[in-house]
């Protein structure tokens, strides 16, 4: 794999790690699935919405920035990892063929 | 979102989902046992999804969504796979995040590892054989299945919320019209990362399904 595309593919992988954390500091503005709760509040007002299931846990704001960037950072580990392998592989074939 | 979605339908699109889980354990098992390299192939869908479904961008409508991160596994090990890799993103998520909701579950797996993969599939198939570059195939099947996710979304809202004046069609619209502006840059994002990743697993000699194999010019 080229040096360049290694660099890159870092690079991109911090800045998907400082995207949620720059989300504690600056304010991106609500989520889109909370503003379709306000819409289905607004269409059947009666009923009342709570869960179903309780799972009795709801992490505070900052856990659940903390939460998705250690699910960010193990998708970005099982990817490295699994790129890692495949590079394995590809260069053990492309010696086979010199030799 | 939990608690939004009433009980009759969570369990209507859970049963929905669940003959689709079988067929995605099934689907993964003979990937796995036909090729080691496919669980090379799998652990880069499975992570992809789990990055993007975990980014939450803010869209130029001043308001935040997910990306879903499926359309990269729909294409190297099929959309037959993908409901069980939704179904372990969603459920961490739940369980963990408290995001998106348990018994919401089987109605999230539809719309995101379901539909979206599926469409995005069968359309990219489609764009190939009409003969369209590889990369903007898969830039267009990425935006088109990104979207037909949340358009699902909005459907199964506007079907357990009817609009009291204009009924499902008025509701889902309404829904849609929440969801598609801030998911429409979102998807367009979406589509540049997964052709980009694509593109770099290709010329790293990824596997891909057999039926990608006869058309040469895939990139």
């Amino acid at each position: 794999m080229s040096k360049k595309n290694i660099i890159l593919l870092i690079a991109v992988g911090i800045i998907f790690i400082l995207i949620p954390i720059s989300a504690m500091y600056i304010d991106w503005g609500g989520g889109s699935d909370d503003a379709a709760c306000v819409l289905i509040e607004q269409i059947s007002p009666k009923a009342e919405y709570k869960p179903h299931i309780n799972w009795g846990y709801e992490p505070t704001d900052k856990q659940e920035t903390l939460l998705f960037v250690g699910q960010i950072l193990i998708g970005l580990f099982i990817f490295g990892f699994s790129l890692y392998k495949l590079n394995k592989i590809n260069s053990l074939k492309k010696k086979e063929k010199q030799i | 979102m939990e608690g939004y979605l009433p009980v009759d339908w969570s369990i209507f699109w859970a049963v929905l989902s669940l003959p689709f889980l079988y067929i995605s354990y099934r689907s993964i098992r003979k990937l796995v046992a036909e090729s080691s390299k496919f669980q090379i192939s799998l652990g880069l869908s499975a992570a992809f999804v789990f990055i993007l479904s975990a980014l939450k961008l803010p869209s130029v409508t001043g308001s935040c969504s997910h990306l879903t991160g499926t359309t990269l596994g729909t294409v190297l090990i099929g959309p037959a796979s993908m409901p069980i890799i939704g179904f372990v993103v969603l459920l961490f998520q739940a369980l963990l995040l408290a995001h998106g909701g348990i018994s919401t579950l089987g109605a999230n797996i539809f719309s995101l590892a379901i539909v979206g993969p599926f469409v995005a599939f069968y359309l990219y198939k489609l764009l190939l054989k009409i003969k369209l570059k590889g990369y903007i195939s898969l830039f267009i099947a990425t935006f088109v299945g990104t979207m037909a996710t949340y358009i699902t979304t909005s459907i199964q809202l506007g079907l357990a919320y009817p609009d009291p004046s204009g009924g499902f069609i008025t509701a889902a619209m309404k829904f849609l019209s929440i969801f598609a502006v801030t998911q429409i840059p979102l998807s367009i994002i979406e589509g540049f990362i997964t052709v980009w990743i694509f593109d770099i697993l290709r010329k790293q000699g990824i596997p891909t399904l057999n039926i990608f194999k006869a058309k040469k010019a895939i990139l």
